[in-house]
Formats: C-alpha cells, sequence, structure tokens
C-alpha cells in the first residue's frame, strides 16, 4: 500500500516533468528578419539558426505566408489597402528544453546578434514561470515522498515487529535448542524479501494501471480540445516506469531487510520470561 | 566420580530481577546419573536449569557444564553450550508450525548438520528410541501431551547429549503417561547420559531411584533418606 503510495507520487514526478518539457518545448520565440535582408542572407542565417543545438524545431514564414495569415484573420486584404506588405520575413522557433531551462535569454541574445535579425520577441514571463513552478512542483513532491517515506518506514517496521512477535515463542524454541542466531533470523529475513518482491510488484502493476487511467482522464474531459497536455504515449515512458518499479522494489527491500533482522534480533535477545 | 558432566563451586544463582535464590552451590554430576530436583515452587530449580542452560548468568562462582564454562560464557557461546545440552521442558517448546520430523531436522540443520541422508536417519533413530517411529509427519497439536514430551525427549537426544536437563518434564502429564516418560528418561541415563530432572512429583522418586537435591532456604542440599508422604 505504501509503496502503491510512492509509485504513485514517482508517477506524477515523471508526468510533470513530462508536461513541463512539453509546455517548455512549445514556448516559441518569434525572430523577425530584417525587410531589407536578401533572400541570400535569410538563407544563410536560417541555416545557422536551425543548426543551433537549443533550436528544437523551427517554422519559416516568409512575408507572403505571413501576410495570408494576417489576411485570414483581418478578414481583409491589407497588402492590397497599403499597396506594400510592411510584414517581415521571420521565423518560429521552439526551443530546446535543456537550452530553456539554462537561460532562454542567452539562446535570445544569441539570435538578436545575427546581423540581418531585426527583433528576437519572447514570453519572458511565460518562461520564468514555468521554471518557477517546475521547481515548487518537484520540490513538493520531494517533500511529501519524504514524508511518506518516513510513514512508510514506520508502517512496515510495525507489520513486521508484529509478525516476528507472533514468532517470538518459535524463535525462543529455535535459540533453546542451540541454533545460531544468524540460522533462525534467515528465514525471517527470506520471507521478507520475498513478501516485498510481491508487495513491490503489486504496488507497480497498481501504480501504472491508476496513472495511466488517471492521465488519460484527465487528458479526454479537460485538455484535449485545449491541446495542453501531451499525449498519453508521450507520457507513459515505459522506461521511466520500469526505473520507477525497480526504485520501488529496491525501496522496498531496503526498508524490509533490516527492520526484519533487528526486530527477530530483539526477540533473540529477549529472556524467556520477558517475553510472556 | 570421573569428570563430572556438571559441575558448580560456589555458584550463586541469580532470577533475572537480580534477585538471589541459591548461594554458596556446590554440586557435582557424574556422566550417566540420574538427579532430582525437587524443592517448592520459587526455590530456584528452575532457576539453577536456566543457568545451566544459559539462560541465566551465573555471575559468581564456577560452573562447567559439558565441558563448557559457564562463569565464561558469553552470548556467542550459548549456542555451543545448548548444542551439548538435551533440555526437556514442561510446557513442551515444540515448533508447532511444523511437522515432528521437521522440528527434529531443524534442530539437526541449525546444529550443523549437512548430509540429508544421515539428518533423517537420525530422526529415525531418535523416534524410535522414544517409541513413535511411525508419528513423524505429525503436527505437535496433532499430538497428546504424552507424545509431545517423547517428541522433545527425541530432539534432546539428537545431538547425544552428555546431559539431559529437565524442567518438570511431566508436569504436564498424568500419572501413567508421567511414568512411561520417567522410564524413558531413566533408561537414557543408563545409556551414560546424565539427567538432571526439577520435578513436584514426589510419587515418581520412589518409584525411579535416583539421587535427589533439595532447594530450600537459598541452598542446596543431598537428601539422603528421601521418605515419600503424600502431602
Amino acid at each position: 500500500m505504501v509503496l502503491f503510495i510512492m509509485g504513485l507520487l514517482g508517477s506524477v514526478l515523471i508526468n510533470s516533468q513530462h508536461i513541463t518539457k512539453h509546455f517548455k518545448e512549445n514556448v516559441m520565440v518569434m525572430l523577425y528578419f530584417n525587410k531589407q535582408a536578401t533572400q541570400e542572407d535569410i538563407t544563410k542565417a536560417r541555416e545557422e539558426i536551425e543548426g543551433m543545438p537549443s533550436i528544437k524545431r523551427s517554422v519559416y514564414i516568409s512575408p507572403e505566408d505571413a501576410a495570408f495569415t494576417f489576411r485570414d484573420e483581418l478578414g481583409e486584404n491589407f497588402v492590397e489597402i497599403l499597396g506594400d506588405n510592411p510584414l517581415p520575413p521571420s521565423m518560429e522557433l521552439y526551443l530546446d528544453m535543456r537550452a530553456v531551462n539554462d537561460d532562454p535569454r542567452s539562446v535570445v541574445d544569441q539570435l538578436a546578434e545575427i546581423p540581418i535579425v531585426y527583433e528576437v520577441e519572447y514570453e519572458a514571463t511565460l518562461m520564468d514561470r514555468i521554471n518557477a513552478n517546475k521547481e515548487i512542483i518537484t520540490y513538493s513532491l520531494v517533500g511529501t515522498a519524504f514524508l511518506l517515506l518516513i510513514i512508510c518506514v514506520i508502517l512496515m517496521n510495525n507489520m513486521i515487529r508484529l509478525s516476528v512477535y507472533s514468532k517470538r515463542f518459535t524463535i525462543k524454541s529455535m535459540q533453546l535448542v542451540g541454533a545460531k542466531e544468524w540460522y533462525i533470523i534467515r528465514p525471517f529475513v527470506i520471507r521478507s524479501i520475498y513478501i516485498a518482491l510481491i508487495a513491490g510488484l503489486i504496488a507497480a502493476l497498481l501504480t501504472y494501471s491508476v496513472s495511466i487511467g488517471m492521465y488519460s482522464w484527465l487528458y479526454n474531459v479537460y485538455f484535449e480540445s485545449a491541446g495542453m497536455l501531451p499525449d498519453v504515449g508521450e507520457v507513459a515512458g515505459i522506461r521511466e516506469y520500469s526505473i520507477l518499479f525497480v526504485a520501488l522494489l529496491i525501496l522496498g527491500m531496503t526498508i524490509v531487510i533490516p527492520v526484519t533482522y533487528w526486530s527477530t534480533r530483539r526477540f533473540l535477545r529477549m529472556k524467556i520470561d520477558d517475553l510472556y | 566420580m570421573s569428570d563430572p558432566v556438571i559441575s558448580l563451586q560456589n555458584g550463586f544463582i541469580f532470577q533475572k530481577n537480580d534477585t538471589l535464590v541459591l548461594h554458596d552451590v556446590n554440586v557435582q554430576i557424574g556422566k550417566g546419573e540420574f538427579v532430582y530436583l525437587i524443592g517448592r515452587t520459587g526455590s530456584g530449580k528452575s532457576s539453577l536449569l536456566k543457568t545451566l542452560y544459559g539462560e541465566l548468568t551465573l555471575r559468581e562462582g564456577l560452573g562447567r557444564v559439558a565441558g563448557i564454562a559457564l562463569h565464561q560464557l558469553g552470548r556467542t557461546g550459548i549456542p555451543d553450550l545448548r548444542r551439548k545440552l538435551g533440555i526437556v521442558f514442561q510446557d513442551f517448546q515444540l515448533l508447532t508450525d511444523r511437522s515432528v520430523r521437521d522440528n527434529l531436522m531443524f534442530v539437526l540443520g541449525s546444529t550443523e548438520w549437512n548430509d540429508k541422508k544421515k539428518m533423517d536417519r537420525r530422526c529415525s533413530e531418535v523416534l524410535e528410541m522414544v517409541g513413535l517411529p511411525t508419528k513423524d509427519f505429525k503436527f505437535p497439536h496433532e499430538l497428546s501431551g504424552g507424545e509431545q514430551q517423547r517428541v522433545v525427549i527425541a530432539r534432546a537426544l539428537l545431538n547425544k547429549p552428555e546431559v539431559i536437563l529437565a524442567d518438570e518434564p511431566t508436569g504436564n502429564l498424568d500419572p501413567d503417561v508421567s511414568d512411561d516418560i520417567m522410564k524413558l528418561l531413566h533408561d537414557i541415563s543408563h545409556t551414560g547420559t546424565a539427567v538432571l530432572m526439577a520435578t513436584h512429583d514426589y510419587r515418581l522418586l520412589s518409584k525411579f531411584p535416583g539421587r535427589i537435591l533439595r532447594c530450600a532456604h537459598q541452598e542446596i542440599k543431598e537428601e539422603k533418606d528421601f521418605q515419600f508422604t503424600s502431602n
């Protein structure tokens, strides 16, 4: 149960990272070229920009394309009215997550230094908000996970102690016939490992199905139309979940083994009369 | 007396709460002796036995059981001491979660027997000795009190102990069954294993004669002319 909650939390963490990544990758920087720039210069600049490691993908919008879109939005053919197309050639740039994380401004500055670039626009506040929120979310999740971990240890400790307690006379009998400590403790530890494995597996399956279920529900009910969330397939990375599950198993073991050892040993060190 | 299997010199026996129950205990028990330990409840019989099997510490005096010095016994030495002893309890102390054979196998396994065939053979031998050759697959709760006590004795015999310590082994049994168990313990003592048995059942003392040690007034004294009175 506790492992399951830990698993869910881990799953939220994974998903939230995916979602922030999704948001960040969809942070768009608009880049406008000088109107006077020649097509040749623009092509060269585009190659340079597209080759930058911090740019995930880019869309080039020629003045004609821009005018076309603009006309659709306005419903009027302003090029004809004005007699000239005032729109400069531009690019929509989607930043790579790592670049965004490091410092989006440096990328923007770098872009602005290109001679034929007239202006670079980006929503600084949105990016900062994403960064700030991500930290808050991550810290609060890690904090909750830590609290849960403590609860988890206490609960498991109690359960194991109870089960060992119910066997205290057996333990004592074993001791009275001359069994050494480790010989008595070993089967208890092995049993605990076995139970931890099964519990970890159940927790993993539950975590996976519940988180996928929850996510699809959220996705379908609230966000599908808005296009705000990445696809289910994109979020539920098998690899990340596998790591999470292995971590759950290891976590289970690392709690269970020492707790069983100490609980059993506690009864071994007791005198017979103290057992009653 | 040849080398005693149990010897205590000026031993002080304390209960676990530091109450002194016996002082200046001087006892020697030789190979194959059958010795009764009698006295009122609380006179120190059980504490003496517990000291002999390492459950209580011998804090003062010198003691030696089956060649192991009690006064120098550390926690890690206790299993070694118990492997040289057979212990029989009033409340049996069998492992209730497994069959008779598995109870015996556990002892063999825990005392470093490795050969499965030899282990099996030894289990059959001791069950034969206590007259339960066909009950090895039963669980303790499926056996009568007398049968359970026989299993306990079989368990005590597994490692061919030099001495058997029995704490009121007939305390929970009816007189006929008690007699059977006593006969069994007596027969065992004739094979060279010393038996030290605490009991309240004075009827047995006249029926199965043996040396008698009485705990009274914080002392242990040899009882030479024991008279059985039905009190």
